[in-house]
């Protein structure tokens, strides 16, 4: 089920939320967890039973661990725990992948090509096998007890808001509020969540889905044929859908939340403040970077083992982060050239874009990104990413047009001024204002009724054209 | 939760947000049908295991969700009004926005620029048919004849909406005009007689927010097919005369028709149309049997009384699809037989369409009919009356 649809937004959500509230407290997480699953059920109910089943096992298998005497023990539990989860996440998401590789050399050496099946890529399983691994390896590091009870842990890992595009939550950030969140049931974090949700769902239906439109028909053009402006005004305009779009999902699941007194982590923080790729990395998509060091970059030594190992364990974090979005070379590719910037800013140039000052670091991480999107768009042949790439290099021959209209440009202009907004002085007032998670009762008034009307707005679109999934939900 | 007024705001948002799904069983709450929507709704999603887990169970409660909710109808309108006001786009289906609110639809840009060419081959292919139909049809006093209106595009190509591509050679209609002689078939381009008038009148042939030609284009349209007619015939049919104009800015349904289809919430600026008051003389006159296979451009004749006068008996096939006699729908059998006796039934043929529908006209009949000729089946039989 998608947020973005009239029935998501005009049935599902009203009676879920009048049912939660309803409801006494002891029951309320049964009811969460029903509704999660029939969330999930929704759009993959095959693969309910593969997620019900293998939260049996993980949950077990840790409870074992933490019963067990002796690290060798825990390990092995740990091992068990791990191998099964990103066994399942290989074989889903990246065994075609592997295969169709194989097969190429196989091929290529005049041999015949592997049997093999394609299998469906099950909703959020990106997503909800990172979560798994956060809860057995949080309480292998002894950061957080094992959860008592099997209906909790699948509380944690189905709960709907954040179960199919993250935020990625980490164990220990929601263990506490799975057994008693009741000082945030309260009207005002209620309220708050309301706005937030409202602000992402404007995100989503009247910014990404209307960029969305040329961007679709952008990428429909042979790349070739595209001139340096057009491919760059193309990119940016692909990176702001995706930017809206994410994002707006992250403020819909962390409005969802709070409506019903959770608290799940920022996924955005003004990625585009950000003054280099490093920092940048910090602000978006959070929760996958901070899961990625936390639970790689640190195994991996991450930068306790000197200068070469560190830039290497960098490189490898963001080669994996390019797989994670999806089993493809453009992915990895995209991951690469990440790392390639991340690697050079601990270099001299990282001292030299340190004294540039904050405009030029802003300029120079907007346009970094904006051309990894060559490499990031799902153009199907990697030939077609490059030629993406080398046409903003100025080597299209430029015969061809983006079908640009008053609507994507007003919309791209208004996108790109929500997008610097963080860098303007008395922003983070602003922001402040209408983030608020508890607004007080005169910032009730003045924010709900607000959020209301640009609700109406989105039902608008939503009634006009009433499916559009989020871009994210592809990984 | 503990503040009072908090708690109420709160109550008042799941309120509000579950009031379109439970409002829409209340009887009486108002809704606005959407114009070219069929105002039924999707059937009721039959549950069954198999349904579900293929996922059509929830594909059709998805459809049926979409459109069961309380001021639906207004939401769609709000939409398409926001469209219409900060982007000067209309989003109902091939609707473009020319200068000054002159609406247009995207086939007729593209029978006017040439876009949608079939090629020499298609138009020559069926131009053969039409002379051989013409042919049976003349060997009994009658004739066939196909005509082609002008769309709004052709007829105002000022007016196109900016940003269209540019007319590029070879047209259709110019195609079926150049080459129609040398086929001697029957062919009436009604496109000379709607350019001379807009140089001589000042009384428009489209309305700004219909696509349709406007009765006063449908009467210069029937006089110029009935002498025509006349022509090949070498029989005096009945006369249509124009006794006067009146012009009104309360304008008919059909010349407001993609206005209307663009659902708005406030309505379009007013205009002015000129409607002809007109006598047909049919004393001493000839009044064949006809048979008019036809797009929508046809209803202007056959919604005005002159129809009925100038034709002894008028049946008007819709798209090929829906007959229509005497004003209504009536049931015919599919197959050639039936084919075979409605022309037979037939003293004159008229293929009739707008240049945006000429990639298709006569939308298989004149194929049907060749067919049925080479076979001599469908030879049409009996003194014309």
């Amino acid at each position: 089920m998608v947020f973005s649809t009239s029935l998501f937004l005009l049935f599902f959500l009203p009676a879920f939320l009048a049912g939660y509230h309803l409801l006494p407290r002891p029951a309320r997480n049964t009811f969460v967890l029903l509704a999660s699953a029939l969330f999930y059920a929704w759009g993959a109910p095959r693969f309910l039973f593969v997620v019900l089943g293998v939260t049996f096992l993980d949950f077990h298998f840790v409870k074992r661990m933490a019963a067990a005497n002796g690290p060798a023990r825990k390990r092995a539990w740990l091992v068990a725990s791990l191998a099964m989860n990103l066994g399942l996440l290989g074989y889903f998401k990246y065994a075609g992948f592997f295969v169709g590789n194989v097969n190429a050399l196989l091929g290529a050496a005049g041999l015949g090509p592997l049997p093999w099946a394609e299998v469906f890529l099950p909703l959020g399983i990106s997503f909800y096998t990172f979560e798994t691994v956060t809860y057995v390896v949080d309480v292998y590091r002894g950061v957080h007890a094992p959860l008592g009870r099997f209906a909790d842990y699948q509380l944690y890992i189905l709960f709907f808001p954040k179960l199919l595009a993250g935020p990625i939550v980490r164990f220990h950030e929601i263990a506490d509020q799975i057994g008693d969140r009741s000082r945030y049931e309260t009207a005002g974090r209620f309220l708050g969540g309301f706005v937030r949700f409202v602000l992402g769902l404007a995100k989503k239906v009247l910014i990404a889905d209307v960029l969305g439109v040329t961007v679709r028909k952008g990428f429909a053009l042979d790349a070739a044929a595209l001139d340096a402006p057009a491919a760059w005004l193309l990119l940016a305009a692909f990176l702001t859908q995706i930017y809206f779009d994410f994002s707006g999902y992250s403020d819909m699941a962390l409005g969802l939340a709070a409506m019903v007194g959770f608290r799940l982590p920022e996924n955005f923080r003004d990625p585009f403040v950000s003054t280099s790729v490093t920092e940048f990395w910090t602000r978006w998509h959070v929760t996958l970077s901070a899961w990625m060091r936390s639970y790689l970059y640190v195994p991996l030594g991450g930068n306790r083992l000197g200068t070469r190992r560190t830039l290497a364990n960098l490189w490898i974090v963001f080669l994996v982060s390019g797989l994670w979005h999806g089993a493809a070379w453009h992915y990895v590719l995209w991951g690469a050239w990440h790392g390639l910037f991340i690697v050079a800013e601990r270099t001299a140039f990282g001292r030299l874009l340190a004294k540039a000052g904050p405009v030029a670091g802003r300029a120079y991480v907007f346009l970094a990104v904006v051309a990894s999107m060559a490499l990031f768009r799902p153009a199907g042949l990697l030939s077609e990413n490059l030629r993406t790439l080398a046409a903003l290099a100025g080597g299209g021959s430029g015969t061809a047009a983006l079908p640009l209209d008053r609507e994507f440009a007003v919309t791209l202009g208004v996108a790109l001024v929500f997008t610097f907004f963080a860098a303007l002085p008395g922003a983070a007032a602003i922001q402040r204002l209408v983030f608020d998670d508890d607004p007080s009762l005169p910032r009730q008034l003045a924010l709900v009724p607000a959020a209301g009307l640009l609700l109406l707005l989105c039902l608008s679109m939503v009634a006009w054209s009433p499916f559009s999934p989020f871009v994210y939900f592809r990984f | 939760m503990k503040n009072a007024p908090s708690r109420a705001l709160a109550v008042l948002v799941v309120a509000l947000l579950g009031a379109p799904a439970v409002l829409h069983f209340v009887p009486g709450i108002p809704e606005w049908p959407l114009a070219g929507r069929s105002a039924e709704l999707a059937p009721y999603p039959a549950f069954t295991l198999g349904g579900w887990f293929s996922g059509s169970f929830q594909e059709a409660a998805l459809r049926r969700a979409n459109q069961a909710f309380a001021f639906r109808t207004w939401l769609v309108r709000l939409n398409n009004q926001i469209a219409f006001r900060f982007w000067g786009r209309a989003k109902a289906n091939g609707v473009l926005i020319g200068p000054g609110l002159f609406l247009n639809d995207r086939l007729h840009v593209e029978a006017w620029n040439g876009t949608d060419f079939v090629g020499e081959a298609a138009i020559r292919a069926r131009l053969a048919a039409l002379r051989r139909l013409d042919d049976a049809l003349s060997s009994r006093g009658g004739g066939a004849l196909l005509v082609v209106v002008p769309g709004k595009a052709t007829t105002y190509p000022e007016l196109v909406p900016r940003g269209s591509r540019p007319p590029f050679a070879p047209r259709n209609r110019e195609v079926y005009a150049r080459l129609a002689p040398g086929a001697e078939a029957p062919f009436l381009d009604l496109t000379p007689r709607f350019l001379e008038h807009r140089r001589t009148s000042p009384h428009p042939l489209f309305s700004p927010y219909g696509i349709h030609w406007t009765a006063l284009g449908a009467v210069l349209g029937m006089q110029e097919i009935v002498a025509s007619l006349e022509e090949r015939t070498g029989r005096e049919l009945p006369r249509i005369e124009i006794l006067g104009i009146e012009e009104t800015d309360r304008i008919q349904p059909v010349d407001r028709d993609i206005g209307d289809g663009m659902n708005l919430l406030f309505p379009l600026p007013k205009v002015k149309l000129a409607y002809p008051r007109i006598r047909v003389a049919t004393e001493g006159t000839w009044r064949p049997r006809a048979l008019v296979v036809a797009d929508s451009y046809f209803w202007n004749v056959f919604d005005l009384p002159l129809a009925g006068q100038v034709f002894s008996s008028l049946r008007f096939w819709f798209y090929r699809n829906e007959l229509h006699e005497h004003g209504k729908p009536m049931t015919f059998p599919k197959g050639d037989a039936a084919l075979a006796r409605l022309l037979s039934e037939a003293d004159v043929v008229l293929i009739l369409a707008s240049d945006a529908n000429l990639p298709r006209v006569g939308w298989g009949f004149l194929e049907d009919v060749d067919r049925l000729l080479a076979a001599g089946d469908g030879r049409p039989a009996g003194p014309v009356r």
